[in-house]
C-alpha cells in the first residue's frame, strides 16, 4: 500500500508535468502548420492545463503538507526548485517535428502512469483519473496520427527519425525515481507502434529522468505566469 | 424543536437549474445531463433556512466553462425563498456521456448546428445536422471547445460541429 505522502509525490510530478505541456503548447496556439492544427493543440493544451488544476486540487486534499488555498498555490507561490518537471517536458521546442516526437511519448507515458495510478488510488482520485485517461485517449491518437502521416514522405520520416533519437533517453528515463521505476511497459508499446510505421528505435534502455532539474524556459514560464497574476488581481492561470 | 421537514422544495430547485444554460452549448444544464443530484440540508442557524448541495459531473475534467456555471448555477438557486447557502459540488463518481443528454436536448442541440456522435459495430457515425446526410467528413479531433469535434458535410457543403462520444 503506497503512503499518502509518497502518492502526493507522484501526483505531483503528474501535475506539473500536465500543467508546463500544456502551456508550452498553448504557446504554440497559432504556430502550427494550419488552422485546424491550431484549433487542435490550443484544445490539447486547454485539457492538460485543467488536468493541472484539478490534480494539485487533488493534492491539497491527501497531503497537509500543501497549505495553499488553492491549486494557484502551486504555481504561483511554491518555491521555484519545488517544481518537478520530468526532462523529457521540460525541453521546449517550436520545432513540429520535434513537438510531434515529444508530445507522443509524453503521452504514452502519461498513459501508462494513469493507468498505474489508478490501481493505487481511492475514491474521488481514482474516479478522476479515470476520466482524465478517457480524454487523454484522444490526445495519444492525435500525435500518433503526426507520426504516421510523417512516415509518408521521406522528409517527413528523417525528421521524425532524427527526433526520436534525441528524446529517447528522456522517454527512458521518464520513470525513474518514482514508484513505476522499472517498468518497460511504455517502452515496449512506443517501440512496437514506431516499428509498424517504419521508425528505428534506439537500444538505450537507462536514459535518464531529469525531474526537478528545470530548464530556462520553465523558470521563465513560471515567471511570466507569477508576473501576470501579480499585475492582473483577481487574474488565474 | 427540531424540524425535519424542508423548507424548500427539491421540484423548484430543478425548475431553477433548469433556466441556467451551458456557457458552451446553448441548452440547460439539466438537458446536457450533467446535475446529477441535488441535495437539501436544513440551515439551523436560521429559521426556516436550508442548505443546498448541487453535484455536477463536467463533460470533460478540464472543462475551463465550469466555473461559470458554478457562478450561475449559485445566482440562480439563491434566488430560492429560505435558501440559506448554495454549493456546488464537482463530482466523478458518474461519467457523462452523450446518452445523458435529454431527447429535447438533443434536439435542440442539432437545431444549434451541433450533431451527436455514436459509435455502432465500432465505427463513428455521425449525421449532418442540417440535411441528415452521413456522407460527412471528419476534419478535426478536436474543436472550439473541449467536447466538440469540427466536421464537413459532403451533401450540403457545410461545416458543422459534433460532440465527441469520449468512446
Amino acid at each position: 500500500m503506497i503512503q499518502a505522502n509518497q502518492l502526493a509525490k507522484e501526483l505531483l510530478y503528474m501535475a506539473d508535468d500536465e500543467w508546463v505541456i500544456g502551456s508550452f503548447l498553448a504557446e504554440m496556439s497559432g504556430g502550427g502548420p494550419f488552422v485546424e492544427e491550431n484549433v487542435a493543440i490550443s484544445s490539447i493544451a486547454q485539457d492538460e492545463i485543467g488536468h493541472a488544476e484539478i490534480i494539485y486540487n487533488e493534492i491539497l486534499d491527501l497531503d497537509s503538507a500543501f497549505q495553499w488555498e488553492s491549486a494557484d498555490g502551486f504555481v504561483h507561490q511554491r518555491p521555484v526548485s519545488g517544481f518537478k518537471v520530468s526532462a523529457l517536458v521540460s525541453a521546449k521546442t517550436i520545432d513540429w517535428a520535434a513537438i510531434i516526437v515529444q508530445h507522443y511519448f509524453y503521452e504514452a507515458a502519461d498513459q501508462y502512469r494513469v493507468s498505474q495510478l489508478i490501481e493505487v488510488v481511492e475514491g474521488r482520485t481514482k474516479n478522476v483519473l479515470g476520466q482524465m485517461a478517457r480524454e487523454e485517449r484522444y490526445h495519444h491518437r492525435h500525435w500518433h496520427t503526426w507520426l504516421s502521416k510523417m512516415s509518408a514522405t521521406l522528409e517527413g520520416k528523417r525528421r521524425i527519425q532524427e527526433e526520436i533519437y534525441h528524446y529517447w533517453p528522456k522517454l527512458a528515463g521518464f520513470f525513474h525515481g518514482t514508484f513505476l521505476a522499472d517498468d518497460q511497459t511504455t517502452f515496449q508499446s512506443v517501440k512496437k507502434e514506431l516499428t509498424t510505421l517504419g521508425f528505428a528505435t534506439p537500444e538505450i534502455k537507462e536514459g535518464f529522468s531529469g525531474r526537478g532539474v528545470l530548464s530556462d524556459d520553465v523558470k521563465l514560464l513560471i515567471t511570466r505566469s507569477r508576473v501576470l497574476v501579480e499585475g492582473m488581481s483577481g487574474g488565474k492561470w | 424543536m427540531v424540524n425535519n421537514i424542508d423548507t424548500v422544495n427539491e421540484n423548484i430547485i430543478w425548475e431553477c437549474l433548469y433556466d441556467v444554460e451551458d456557457p458552451e452549448l446553448p441548452i440547460s444544464i439539466v438537458d446536457l445531463g450533467i446535475v446529477n443530484q441535488v441535495a437539501i440540508v436544513r440551515d439551523e442557524t436560521v429559521n426556516n433556512g436550508s442548505k443546498v448541495f448541487v453535484d455536477i459531473t463536467p463533460t470533460f475534467t478540464g472543462c475551463p466553462a465550469w466555473k461559470e456555471i458554478e457562478k450561475r448555477v449559485i445566482e440562480n438557486v439563491s434566488l430560492i425563498e429560505n435558501v440559506t447557502e448554495v454549493q456546488v459540488r464537482l463530482n466523478y463518481s458518474t461519467e457523462w456521456t452523450l446518452e445523458k443528454i435529454s431527447l429535447k436536448g438533443k434536439a435542440k442541440l442539432n437545431e444549434f448546428g451541433v450533431a451527436m456522435s455514436k459509435i455502432w459495430r465500432g465505427k463513428e457515425i455521425v449525421r449532418c445536422p442540417r440535411c441528415k446526410a452521413t456522407n460527412v467528413s471528419r476534419e478535426n479531433e478536436f474543436g472550439p471547445t473541449l467536447c466538440k469535434m469540427i466536421y464537413y458535410c459532403n451533401d450540403c457543403r457545410e461545416p458543422f460541429e459534433a460532440l465527441k462520444s469520449l468512446l
